[in-house]
This record gives structure tokens, C-alpha cells and sequence, in this order.
């Protein structure tokens, strides 16, 4: 248990009174002057991360750097290809063009020539971007062949007179609807026409309305009859019950009147007996 | 020892009126200090003297915050406790101490003593690491003299009760273990 003990304190205190190598401080002063003074001349490095400029993180540091190169080459390597891509682009455009044979310059042609430098302005662009814009020229130019040609043919088509058109069902009705002189309205301009007209028309006229009345017929007298029966009784209860109103309205106001009369009567005969009352006052009153 | 408190006080008060710290007063001032604190969880002079460097180097980084720091003192201390403790777990501290061990050693003895002492020693490192990370952090902080239980409480972030229980588990833990390795060699 001694031994023990003994070794224990001995290692603590050997620990404890483990001394500094000489001149520690002052290796650690410069090291802080220098970062100081380093701090001091770069001010810009205050705007970058401080992790670039740890200085236990050279590592990082130096795997940036390598970052930065691969992307450089990468960058380099896709420009190349481009570049050469760029070159026999006008070649193909000048192939497209070339069937159509017309003198007129097309509008594909001036896209593709137009397009061409504005390509080239640009730079260097990524392959596939470029494959894709040549693959679209080249579209754009075969259409713009097709329809210039079809545009020449027709106007170098000869003129022919249009054909005839077949009427559709609403333009006929249409037709029928705008269409003016028709024939009977024409010999309604003549009077002696019109005059045959109108006579025929009242003979007509008098025919149909005037076998009706003279010559009713059987069903239609029965159901006259009937109706006219109907409208009598309708009328007659109605009068009836105008005259019941009246009577009723009648005896209503002559009660009222026995009413007013009865009262005024009771008024009267109170004022007859407040003045017989009154009287014999005032005969006493003047006797006295 | 009183002298360096004193000074470290005077220099906390200080602080609170400057704006800026002097670096050079408080290198002069802790740099001892902070190396004791972390040669006692590395056991390597050249590692310990690295920490010491780093944490004056955090100073510098900061020194416009260091103003709002209420004992620069403990601060330092614990910076170099955290700094000593992240480094150990890149270096191990086993490897340095049979030469450590070796430095104890007193040099009169024969040489069969001296090996056998040196044995010693390297059992009781041995088992010093092999404690609970809580009670070897506490043994080996209570290592440094100047250091006492509240100032310790406030590096590890533990109450002055709960340093005071660990580290006598930690004293009684390894005594036990060095004594039982004793009776099976």
C-alpha cells in the first residue's frame, strides 16, 4: 500500500513540477508578433474565411489549390472540342441553302449567317449547348427550304378565274331571306289583280263567317245553350247576393241612426230636466 | 505563487479598463501555468509548449472580446484544458511515457533499481489512463498547485462537491488497482 502511494505522488509530482523548455515565452512572443504582423500587412485576407489561413489547416489550403486546377483543366479539356465544333458549322448551313436555287436570299441563310458570328462572339461554349443549337439550324433551315419553294411555285402559278363555289344550306336560306320581286308581290302592283284578290278574299270571308251564324251547327248550339244557361245563373246569384249586401249595409246604418237618436234624445231630456232644475233656483234667487 | 495571483488579478482589473490585453504581460504571466495545465493531460514537453502557443494565439484572435472576460485567469485555463484535451485524442499520451517515466527516476540509483522504479511508474500512468475520463480529467487537473477545487469546478464544469468526490474516487480507484497489480505480480 506504501509502494503504491509513494508512486503515485511521485508521478503527480512529477507532473507538477515538469518546467518549461527554456525561452518558451519568448519563442511565443515572436510566433505572435509574426502572426500579428502578418494580420497587419494582409488586410484583405480578413474578407476570406479564416480557415484558409489557419495554420494548422495547410492541408485545406493546399486541396483548395488543387481544386482549383482540375477545375482549369476540366474547363480547358470541354473548350477544345467546342472550339473545333465552332469551324464547319457555316459549312453546313451553305449545304442546306444550296438546293432551293432561288436568287433571293433566304430567311434561314440570314439566320444561319447571322448567327454564325454571334456564335463565335461568344466564345467558347459547352459541346452539348452546341450540338443542340447545330442540331435546330439545321431543322430551321429544311423548314425554311420547304416553304420558300411552295411561296415561289405560287406565285409563279398562273392566274385562273376562281370556281364556281356550291352554296351552303345557310347561304341559301340567307338567300331566300335578301331575295326581293318575288312574283306575286309583282302583281299586287297591278289594281285590277288586286281588286280580284280582295274580292276573292271577301267571298271567302263571307262564306266561312256567314254559314256559321245562319246555320249553327247541333253540337256547337248545345254547348252555347249550356254556357248562356251557366252565365245566367252566375249572373243571377251574384245579383242576389248584391242585393243581401245592401240590405244587410241597410239595417246597419238605420241602427246606427235609432242610435244616434236614442242618444240624442237621452241628451235632450237631461238638459230639459238640468233647466227645470235651474229654474226654480233662479225664481228663489230673485225672490229673495 | 502568491506573486503570480496577484498579478493576474492586477491584470484582470486591468483588462476591464483597457481595450485592448497586453499579450506580452499575460505570456509572461500564465505562460507557465497553462503549460503545467496542459503537460499534465499530455505528458510531452514539445505538446504542452504547442497548447501553451495555441491558446495565445486564440487571445490574439479574440483579444477585442476579451474585455467581457470576467477572470482571465480561469479562462486561459480552461482554454488550454479543452485545447491539451483535444489533442490527446490525436496523440496518445502512452507514447511518451516511458521516457517520462524514465525522467523520474532518480539517477544515483543502480541500474536494476532504476529499472524496476521506472516499471513503477509506467504502471501507475498505465492505470491513471485506464480511470473513468472524469476522474482522470480531476486527478490530473489537481496536479497543477495553483489550481484550487472552485477554480477547478469552473474548468471542468462541475460543482466543488462533485470534484471534491472524484477525486478522492479517483486517488482511492487507482491505489486499489496498483495494488492489486502488485499482489499478482
Amino acid at each position: 500500500m506504501k509502494n503504491s502511494e509513494e508512486a503515485i505522488e511521485k508521478v503527480l509530482a512529477g507532473l507538477r513540477d515538469t518546467e518549461a523548455l527554456a525561452g518558451m515565452e519568448g519563442r511565443i512572443l515572436n510566433e505572435l508578433e509574426e502572426r500579428a504582423a502578418a494580420r497587419s500587412r494582409s488586410g484583405w485576407r480578413g474578407l476570406l474565411p479564416v480557415w484558409l489561413f489557419a495554420p494548422a489547416r495547410p492541408v485545406a489550403v493546399g486541396s483548395v489549390a488543387c481544386g482549383v486546377a482540375l477545375a482549369g483543366i476540366f474547363v480547358v479539356a470541354l473548350a477544345i472540342p467546342a472550339i473545333r465544333r465552332l469551324g464547319p458549322a457555316p459549312v453546313q448551313a451553305r449545304r442546306s441553302s444550296a438546293p432551293v436555287g432561288s436568287p433571293v436570299l433566304g430567311a434561314p441563310e440570314a439566320a444561319a449567317k447571322s448567327s454564325q458570328p454571334a456564335s463565335l462572339r461568344f466564345g467558347v461554349r459547352s459541346a452539348g449547348k452546341i450540338k443542340s443549337e447545330e442540331g435546330r439550324n439545321a431543322e430551321s433551315a429544311a423548314a425554311g427550304v420547304d416553304s420558300d419553294a411552295v411561296a415561289l411555285e405560287e406565285m409563279h402559278a398562273a392566274s385562273r378565274p376562281a370556281p364556281p363555289m356550291p352554296l351552303t344550306e345557310q347561304e341559301r336560306l340567307l338567300l331566300r331571306l335578301v331575295h326581293k320581286d318575288d312574283p306575286v308581290e309583282l302583281a299586287m302592283l297591278d289594281s285590277k289583280m288586286r281588286a280580284l284578290q280582295d274580292s276573292e278574299d271577301k267571298a271567302e270571308f263571307q262564306r266561312f263567317f256567314g254559314q256559321s251564324t245562319k246555320q249553327p251547327a247541333p253540337e256547337q248550339s248545345s254547348k252555347l245553350r249550356h254556357d248562356n244557361r251557366r252565365r245566367s245563373k252566375l249572373r243571377r246569384a251574384n245579383r242576389r247576393r248584391n242585393r243581401q249586401r245592401q240590405r244587410s249595409q241597410e239595417r246597419k246604418s238605420q241602427i246606427r241612426n235609432s242610435q244616434c237618436r236614442s242618444n240624442q234624445r237621452s241628451n235632450n231630456q237631461r238638459r230639459r230636466r238640468s233647466l227645470q232644475i235651474n229654474q226654480p233656483r233662479s225664481k228663489q234667487h230673485q225672490g229673495q | 505563487m502568491a506573486s503570480v495571483e496577484g498579478c493576474s488579478l492586477a491584470l484582470s482589473s486591468m483588462a476591464g479598463a483597457r481595450s485592448e490585453i497586453d499579450l506580452a504581460a499575460l505570456v509572461e504571466t500564465y505562460s507557465s501555468l497553462l503549460f503545467r495545465v496542459a503537460h499534465s493531460a499530455l505528458r510531452s514537453r514539445a505538446e504542452a509548449e504547442d497548447v501553451v502557443q495555441d491558446v495565445f494565439v486564440r487571445v490574439l484572435e479574440h483579444r477585442r472580446s476579451l474585455t467581457a472576460v470576467r477572470d482571465m485567469r480561469v479562462w486561459l485555463v480552461r482554454v488550454a484544458w479543452n485545447l491539451a484535451i483535444d489533442r490527446r485524442r490525436r496523440i496518445r499520451p502512452e507514447q511518451f511515457d516511458e521516457g517520462f517515466a524514465e525522467s523520474l527516476v532518480a539517477r544515483n540509483l543502480p541500474a536494476d533499481e532504476a529499472l524496476h522504479e521506472a516499471q513503477r511508474l509506467r504502471a501507475v500512468l498505465r492505470e491513471l489512463e485506464r480511470l473513468p475520463r472524469a476522474e482522470r480529467n480531476v486527478l490530473l487537473l489537481s496536479v497543477v498547485e495553483e489550481l484550487g477545487t472552485a477554480e477547478m469546478a469552473e474548468v471542468l464544469g462541475r460543482s466543488e462537491s462533485a470534484v471534491r468526490a472524484l477525486l478522492f474516487r479517483a486517488r482511492t480507484r487507482l491505489r486499489d488497482r496498483l495494488e492489486e497489480g502488485e499482489c499478482r505480480g
